[in-house]
């Protein structure tokens, strides 16, 4: 179709830097072309990370707020069946939610950045339940796991802020997939507002010769501006990265920016060929034992309140 | 007097720093009238450090550490392990970025 502008998804959709690559420097080509219409081809894809629906529904909405009409092609039946399952479809107005039986989809929803309960309830419903239903673990592993579980909660709300306060965008992008084999739980983000980079740029006196070493500076303790307004601000991604620290993952991508810790605490930083509008947030949160969860000790969390003296 | 977090902000969840405006407001009206407060976090189902940075942090750069102690004391009691963790960081941090601030000040 000439009129229209072909996207073409990766075989494998996944948190990682050449696909998200792949997607993005079409994305950037897709928001600059005067096609009205914008092609998903999967013709290719084979295997979607349930999670990475974020990132499809977010650039959907960023065709949709510039006029285009989207149209998806090639879906095989896998992959259909998977977005029918979490959502993401009926989100779109095609069918209806289908029926996953296994119970490990996490919904695909857009919410409003402060609509609290709401997020609440998708935490609570979609996520909490689901995993709490199906977890069989050893009982020696029990209080490790809620820890764990106790994390995702305020970990969300966290990014959630963020994507209001400092991204200044409307709605957030939440999907997720919880993976019993492996024993994780993994959630995106995704929001289409101001980037990291570019708050940090343009609010800041930093400077940087990566977008990624941006995000970095986000999510380390003790960066200031020598403004007393930062106390309004920080902290939020440097608690969610020291709460995953070898217990989990957490990765981002803003702007051109792609930054990630691994599940053995080593930091990866890259730039992205093209940039994505916004910031996804992926967070994986592992829910098998762990000294530093089964310890609890270690990671500061004490009962002892003499140090909440000012 | 003790100031209970659910009701200052009609809800259990302590996580926007919107909500957090209204606990600050709070906290800087009885230092300056020179009461006592007692901050009671029971109930809070979620308390995130983009709340506490407002409501709490802020509040080191208005008044130092003594007049606070003097005036703020927080029941820890009332805070999980993990709420409590963030208590404590954000203290931390506001103090550290003072510290670096008044560094700065001292430089130029």
């Amino acid at each position: 179709m000439e009129d229209e502008f072909v996207l073409v998804i990766p075989a494998s959709l996944s948190f990682s830097k050449r696909p998200l690559e792949q997607i993005l420097e079409q994305l950037a080509l897709a928001i600059n072309s005067t096609k009205p219409v914008v092609a998903l081809d999967f013709t290719k894809t084979t295997f979607v990370y349930g999670e990475l629906s974020s990132l499809i529904s977010s650039m959907i909405s960023i065709f949709f707020d510039d006029g285009k009409k989207v149209r998806f092609r090639g879906m095989n039946r896998n992959v259909e069946e998977y977005f029918r399952k979490n959502g993401l479809l009926a989100s779109l107005g095609i069918g209806l939610t289908g029926v996953d039986r296994f119970h490990t989809v996490i919904h695909h929803y857009r919410i409003k950045s402060d609509d609290k309960n709401s997020i609440r309830a998708y935490v609570e419903n979609e996520i909490m339940n689901n995993i709490s239903n199906l977890m069989t673990f050893d009982p020696e592993s029990n209080d490790a796991i809620n820890l764990q579980l106790s994390k995702i909660k305020p970990a969300i709300f966290e990014v959630v802020d963020n994507s209001k306060s400092h991204a200044n965008s409307e709605y957030v992008y939440l999907s997720g997939q919880y993976y019993p084999k492996q024993k994780r739980v993994t959630i995106m983000i995704a929001n289409t507002g101001n980037t990291i980079p570019g708050n940090i740029s343009n609010k800041t006196d930093e400077i940087f010769d990566s977008s990624a070493e941006y995000i970095n500076w986000a999510t380390t303790l003790g960066n200031t501006t020598a403004d007393t307004d930062t106390l309004k601000r920080g902290l939020g991604l440097y608690d969610i990265k020291s709460n995953l620290f070898e217990t989990g993952e957490f990765g981002i991508v803003s702007g051109h920016g792609f930054w990630k810790m691994t599940s053995t605490g080593s930091i990866i930083t890259e730039d992205l060929d093209a940039p994505f509008p916004g910031t996804l947030i992926h967070l994986t949160f592992l829910l098998k034992d762990n000294p530093l969860l089964k310890n609890i000790e270690n990671k500061g969390y004490t009962n002892n309140d003499d140090d909440l003296s000012f | 007097m003790i100031l209970k977090i659910t009701e200052a902000i009609n809800s259990d969840l302590a996580v926007s720093s919107d909500d957090a405006v209204v606990v600050e407001n709070l906290l800087l009206k009885k230092i300056e009238e020179k009461e006592q407060v007692t901050l009671d976090f029971t109930g809070i189902d979620t308390l995130t450090t983009a709340f506490l940075n407002v409501a709490i942090g802020t509040l080191y750069a208005r008044f130092d550490p003594t007049t606070l102690n003097a005036y703020i004391k927080i029941d820890g009691k009332t805070l999980t392990a993990l709420q409590r963790d963030k208590v404590r960081l954000v203290m931390e941090n506001a103090k550290t970025k003072l510290s670096n601030e008044e560094l700065d000040n001292d430089e130029d």
